[in-house]
């Protein structure tokens, strides 16, 4: 039997020849997907339960995944309210944010407060009371604070304490002397610190333990001088009726207050003790001039602030042996025995920043461990509730027994007042003295 | 009584040949360009500090430092008239008189803030010029203000000498009389400004210099010399080195004498009063005279 003769294919005819083939191929192929299909395929009702029950089991999936998820804490936001830029005393200022941030690093090493950590909002409150304003409004309606610590200048405290009546929170100052921060009766404001009435109590103190009978007193033409002449004059009668008190007013601004001074050489008896209550710079000027005349310190000399202290080197470069002989006060002494808690925020602080905090640092501490009390104890951050229970908390702080005056008499400045600080004063002996020679209370 | 009285002439003398020390500066400047100088304060202060500086960096008694602080006030003075000032009497601005009188005290406020700023707002102080004090009947009184009080007095007499007898001091009368009379018969009207401004920013930080070892040296130690000196220039006349002298010891002597038998807390008002009485019988004040 013979072999088929091979068939020879020219390209064109091969071309066609595939091309066959493959559409003989897809043909069957269709075919038998339909038939596949016609068994298998979903109805359109079928079709959209799937996507239903696929969709609700992805969100239920979602759901389980975050509601397992470990639960954020709210933070409880603590505000800083404080000079943060000149003219402002912005140094004071990032003092006290530096103490404030210390606290809460502390604070929420143990835990936070009732569970929560504790968080600062910090604002510039700048020398300018409707700038401080605004950040406490953003601060309470925003960003949620529940205390404020920090305003210093009492230009701008005094309108920012104005504002808390508004806008709810708890406040503290320590620092900030205007009687009217306290006198006024805010309901949420609480000065832990100083007050010009009670700066002027100590001064006549100080007088009454020397013995003094005749005091002239050299006032600053402003609210601080004459608000201090106005308050020694209470005390006096309240407490040293015996004392004579002379009053030099002297506008602040002048650089030659000779004509003032010389009223001081002409009494008739002479005082023996003059008393100045003047900012910087011219009590300084005052000093000097008071020297060169021959006055002082013939006659001792008390300044009512702690001028000497707040840049020593400047003080002495100034004044140089003028200054030998003053006598100022401050509420803070290297002789003072700070409680226990006290000393363990001086130790924070040393190895947080270094060297020793001033006074006012360890208040500020303290205003932060009271609003920490308050809410923990009355596991509450509303400000009507926490005021209720500050107005009446007893606690020991850094340098002493913790507790508030609410006379509701008005025009007293002890409303929210704490009182439990102490006065001491040093003399300078040499130039270059700060705080060796305290005179009072005597050192044992 | 007798004391107190006695004790008040002498120091209200004493106080006013200062304020004339301080009043001489802005006193020249507009005796000669009839423009406010607002900066004068600071141009004190500029001498006071460059007194301290030199004093703290090189270590020499500050009666040295002198030359160091008139320098500085005139190379200030003369500067800020080249680049500031002098616009007001070449006619390139509308209201000269407003115009420097701005720009001096936006300078004012300038110059303040930089030392502020950039050195400290603590106060400073230089040694005394010569240490100690001599009594002065009730209280005593430090050599610096004598010291003060006698160059007061003779800066006033070498201004009326250069004034009165030299070439530079004739350019200047004449540029006080009238500057286009002055430019046609050739004074250089605008080197004459130059150095008056100069010369007055001198004279001031020579005060300050002088007094800085008394008053201190801080930012804003300006504000009571210039207050001072724009009393004493109006009371004794615009412009009259005279009037500004006496003027000077007008208000020392006010001052002394409220402080002292009304209350110290008249004692500037004792001075407002006197200027407003003189000003309404001689509105060009004691020695000034009318254009």
């Amino acid at each position: 039997m013979m072999r088929p003769k091979a068939k020879f294919l020219l390209p064109q005819n091969l071309y066609s020849y595939y091309t066959k083939q493959t559409q003989k191929t897809v043909k069957v192929f269709r075919m038998n997907a339909k038939i596949i299909s016609s068994k298998t395929a979903l109805t359109k009702m079928q079709a959209i339960i799937l996507a239903v029950i696929v969709v609700v089991a992805a969100v239920v999936g979602v759901a389980i995944y975050y509601l397992t998820l470990p639960t954020p804490v709210e933070p409880i936001k603590i505000g800083v309210l404080t000079p943060l830029s000149a003219p402002a005393d912005f140094t004071a200022g990032s003092l006290i944010r530096k103490t404030a941030e210390i606290f809460v690093e502390y604070q929420n090493d143990k835990g936070g407060v009732l569970g929560r950590p504790l968080e600062l909002v910090v604002a510039d409150q700048t020398l300018d009371a409707g700038t401080a304003i605004s950040n406490l409004v953003r601060m309470v309606t925003s960003d949620k604070i529940v205390g404020l610590i920090g305003p210093w200048e009492s230009l701008v405290a005094l309108p920012v304490a104005e504002a808390t009546e508004d806008y709810p929170v708890i406040m503290f100052c320590t620092f900030s002397w205007a009687d009217n921060i306290t006198a006024n009766k805010y309901k949420y404001v609480f000065r832990l610190g100083v007050a010009n009435r009670l700066v002027s109590k100590g001064t006549i103190e100080y007088v009454k333990y020397m013995g003094y009978t005749r005091a002239a007193c050299i006032c600053e033409e402003s609210s601080y001088g004459i608000g201090m002449w106005e308050n020694m004059v209470k005390w006096r009668d309240e407490t040293y009726p015996e004392l004579e008190m002379f009053q030099i007013l002297t506008p602040p601004g002048k650089t030659d207050y000779s004509p003032e001074l010389m009223q001081i050489a002409t009494m008739d008896p002479p005082p023996d003790v003059i008393i100045m209550n003047n900012n910087l710079p011219h009590v300084n000027i005052m000093n000097k001039q008071l020297y060169e005349m021959g006055i002082f310190p013939d006659i001792p000399m008390v300044s009512s602030t702690s001028h000497p202290l707040w840049d020593p080197d400047s003080f002495w470069e100034a004044v140089g042996e003028a200054g030998i002989g003053l006598i100022f006060q401050d509420f803070d002494s290297p002789f003072a025995e700070y409680t226990d808690v006290g000393k363990e925020f001086q130790e924070i602080w040393d190895e947080k920043v270094g060297g020793v905090p001033t006074v006012w640092l360890a208040w500020y501490w303290d205003c932060l461990r009271i609003l920490v009390k308050a809410i923990e104890d009355t596991g509450s951050t509303d400000p009507d509730v926490l005021k209720d229970y500050i107005e009446d908390i007893e606690m020991v702080g850094t340098t002493g027994d913790i507790y508030f005056i609410n006379d509701p008499t008005p025009g007293s400045i002890f409303w929210h007042q704490w009182t439990g600080f102490n006065y001491y004063f040093f003399r300078l002996e040499a130039i270059g003295d700060t705080t060796e020679h305290q005179v009072y209370p005597p050192v044992t | 009584m007798i004391s107190i009285i006695v004790s008040c002439i002498l120091n209200g003398l004493l106080l006013g040949l200062i304020y004339s020390l301080m009043a001489t500066g802005v006193t020249f400047i507009y005796g000669i360009m009839k423009v406010s100088n607002f900066a004068h304060g600071e141009f004190y202060m500029i001498g006071a500090y460059a007194s301290y500086f030199t004093v703290t960096l090189l270590k020499v008694p500050t009666i040295l430092t002198i030359p160091v602080s008139i320098l500085a006030g005139f190379i200030l003075g003369y500067t800020i008239e080249r680049f500031l000032i002098s616009d007001t009497y070449k006619k390139k601005i509308e209201r000269p008189g407003e115009y420097a009188m701005l720009t001096t005290l936006g300078l004012s406020i300038l110059l303040q803030n930089i030392v502020r700023e950039y050195y400290s707002p603590f106060m400073k102080s230089t040694p005394p010029l010569i240490a100690g004090t001599v009594p002065f009947y009730l209280t005593s009184i430090s050599l610096d203000r004598i010291i003060a009080s006698i160059i007061s007095v003779v800066t006033l007499a070498l201004l009326y000498l250069v004034i009165g007898k030299t070439k530079l001091g004739r350019s200047w009368r004449a540029a006080a009389q009238n500057k286009i009379g002055a430019l046609v018969t050739g004074v250089n009207i605008e080197k004459a400004c130059h150095l008056s401004y100069g010369v007055g920013g001198l004279l001031a930080a020579l005060a300050g210099c002088l007094l800085a070892p008394i008053y201190g040296i801080f930012p804003t130690m300006g504000y009571w010399p210039l207050t001072i000196s724009f009393v004493a220039m109006t009371l004794g006349g615009l412009g009259s080195l005279e009037g500004s002298l006496i003027g000077g010891i007008i208000i020392g002597l006010a001052h002394a004498f409220t402080a002292n038998l009304v209350g110290s807390s008249y004692a500037d008002i004792g001075m407002y009063v006197i200027l407003i009485i003189i000003i309404l019988f001689k509105p060009t004040g004691l020695f000034g005279r009318r254009d």
